[in-house]
């Protein structure tokens, strides 16, 4: 009876495939014996982990380490520090495109278990708010290249809203990065609402023309300045004093503004006189060593505002550089001649920085800086 | 014997290696070990370890007896803190230059008998093994055999490889 069965090609077909998959399955599970048995996975599973944990990853790529077996999958879903990396290393991808792709890093995000965390972003949307609020307490790092002015709007409400541990912020103008996706052409006018970021309560801003040179030298500060925004209005006129300790939300927010363009900072009025308008401002803020919390609290923000600074008043004194930050590592641009001079000499005074002044050369030097802070100072005069 | 400043250790396979105080205790757990029995003349047997692996361990600390005061620094156990570099130095990329065997086994040893310098830099070295290969590749290199189904691989891939790239 079995054999005239077996004479039905129809039947011989689904016993064939139904045997198939039942010995396949059968020869995976030796398989995953025999994996057991090999010497990698012999060693402790908190070793494999560490092992896991010192690999250097791309977001593209790193799939291929779940891919290997069974026994490194389930390991490397538990090495928090493999998705630390992955997640430091994000920058460059737009993770923020699409509900998936949102969905995709929360859970990556979980996987960092309770470590701190560093995430750089291409962009920013305020749907992924939620998303980090559960993670607050852990991001220790922000870096984002940001597009529009809204995405400012979203950041800063995210600041607001509160990264109680945050120590570093780097903020980029995405046009101004050429490692930035934006591939067409810029408007003249286009301006970031970039002090919208300062209402983070961690922030200090460090008001000096330093903050063209951001982590590498601190100029003698301003003592005071207005700010105008574009219609000529002024916002804030004063000692900037007040600002430097300017921590609590409590305290007024001189520099919120939600009116693009942003205002024109015009400095002291020793310094106006000889025409020292800077309208694009690089800023960095480093938190006071007194409030113990974060000692290298860091906003390194681009624009690509033209800028204009005459007379070379200022001088260089080089008491802060961070050489392990990201801002130490800076690119000037678009500067007018007296101004290349005074960049020049503070650049030497603090033995490190680079101007540049075209977009090419900007390209070209930035990975170098990103990996080597130099003394490579060209000269523009 | 009678060297204060000598100990011997004995490994499982019953070969006696005479070694200075200073290098046995750059393993915790011979350290602890020393510590509790106070002096004693008594060699110290370890069970767990060939002659061969013994041998390769005390090069290793031999070598770095003069940077355990460094490892010995904050940060060590900080996970976040410790910054992920693969960067092996020439005299310990030679020092692993031996079959995978026993490279695995120095690490298990190392592991038991808790030097963390030692598992520090085989995890480095097995990493920068593993960097930038195919899974085939990988699985290769450690004689490991594909045991996925291609449903799971392709689930794995689904829920992991960038969702921008889909």
């Amino acid at each position: 009876m079995a054999l005239t069965r077996l004479r039905d090609p129809a039947l011989v077909r689904a016993w064939y495939l139904a045997r198939s998959d039942e010995y396949a399955a059968r020869i995976r599970a030796l398989a995953s014996i025999y994996n057991a048995a090999v010497p990698i996975n012999l060693l402790p599973p908190e070793v494999l982990m560490m092992v896991f944990s010192y690999l250097s990853l791309r977001i593209r790529t790193f799939v291929r380490y779940l891919l290997v077996c069974r026994t490194w999958t389930a390991l490397i879903l538990r090495t928090h520090p493999f998705w630390v990396n992955l997640l430091r290393n994000a920058i460059g991808l737009d993770i923020l495109g699409n509900k998936a792709s949102r969905a995709q890093y929360g859970s990556f995000l979980s996987r960092t278990g309770a470590l701190s965390v560093s995430l750089s972003t291409d962009g920013y949307v305020a749907e992924l708010a939620p998303l980090l609020a559960r993670h607050a307490r852990r991001i220790v790092c922000w870096e984002s290249r940001l597009y529009t002015p809204e995405e400012v709007v979203s950041l800063s409400e995210l600041l607001a809203g509160g990264l109680p541990t945050l120590q570093t912020l780097i903020v980029r103008d995405a046009y101004d990065d050429p490692f930035s996706r934006f591939r067409g052409d810029v408007q003249e006018d286009h301006e970031f609402p970039s002090f919208l970021l300062f209402s983070h309560p961690l922030i200090h801003m460090h008001t000096s023309v330093s903050f063209l040179f951001p982590g590498i030298c601190s100029l003698h500060p301003v003592p005071s300045a207005h700010l105008q925004s574009s219609s000529s209005k002024t916002v804030f006129r004063g000692d900037l004093k007040p600002m430097s300790p300017w921590r609590t939300s409590s305290e007024p927010c001189y520099l919120r503004f939600r009116d693009a363009p942003p205002p024109t900072l015009l400095l002291h009025p020793t310094t106006t006189r000889t025409q020292d308008t800077v309208r694009c401002v690089d800023v960095i803020s480093t938190a006071s060593a007194s409030s113990g919390r974060a000692a290298s609290t860091v906003v390194w923000l681009g624009t690509r505002l033209p800028l204009r600074l005459k007379g070379g008043v200022c001088t260089a004194s080089p008491t802060h550089s961070t050489p392990s930050s990201p801002s130490a590592h800076i690119l000037a641009r678009r500067f007018g001649g007296c101004m290349c001079s005074f960049l020049r000499r503070a650049c030497r005074q603090s033995n490190c920085g680079v101007i540049c002044n075209s977009d090419s050369e900007v390209s070209s030097r930035w990975w170098r800086l990103r990996n080597n802070p130099c003394t490579d100072i060209t000269d523009l005069s | 014997m009678g060297d204060s400043n000598r100990l011997t250790l004995v490994a499982s396979d019953g070969g006696k290696f005479v070694v200075d105080k200073e290098v046995v205790q750059m393993s915790v757990l011979l350290k602890n070990m020393i510590e509790d029995l106070g002096e004693t003349d008594e060699s110290i047997p370890i069970p767990n370890v060939t002659s061969p692996v013994l041998t390769k361990v005390i090069e290793f600390c031999e070598n770095h007896r003069t940077d355990a005061a460094r490892t010995d620094g904050p940060n060590v156990d900080g996970d976040d803190a410790r910054m992920r570099t693969a960067v092996v130095s020439d005299w310990d990329r030679q020092f692993f230059d031996v079959d995978q065997d026993l490279m695995f086994e120095i690490i298990v040893a190392a592991n038991y008998l808790d030097i963390k310098s030692l598992v520090d830099v085989g995890c480095k070295v097995v990493a920068d093994m593993i960097k930038g290969k195919s899974p085939q590749e990988i699985r290769d290199l450690f004689d490991i055999v594909n045991d996925f189904s291609p449903e799971e691989e392709a689930a794995l891939r689904k829920e992991n490889e960038w969702a921008n790239d889909r």
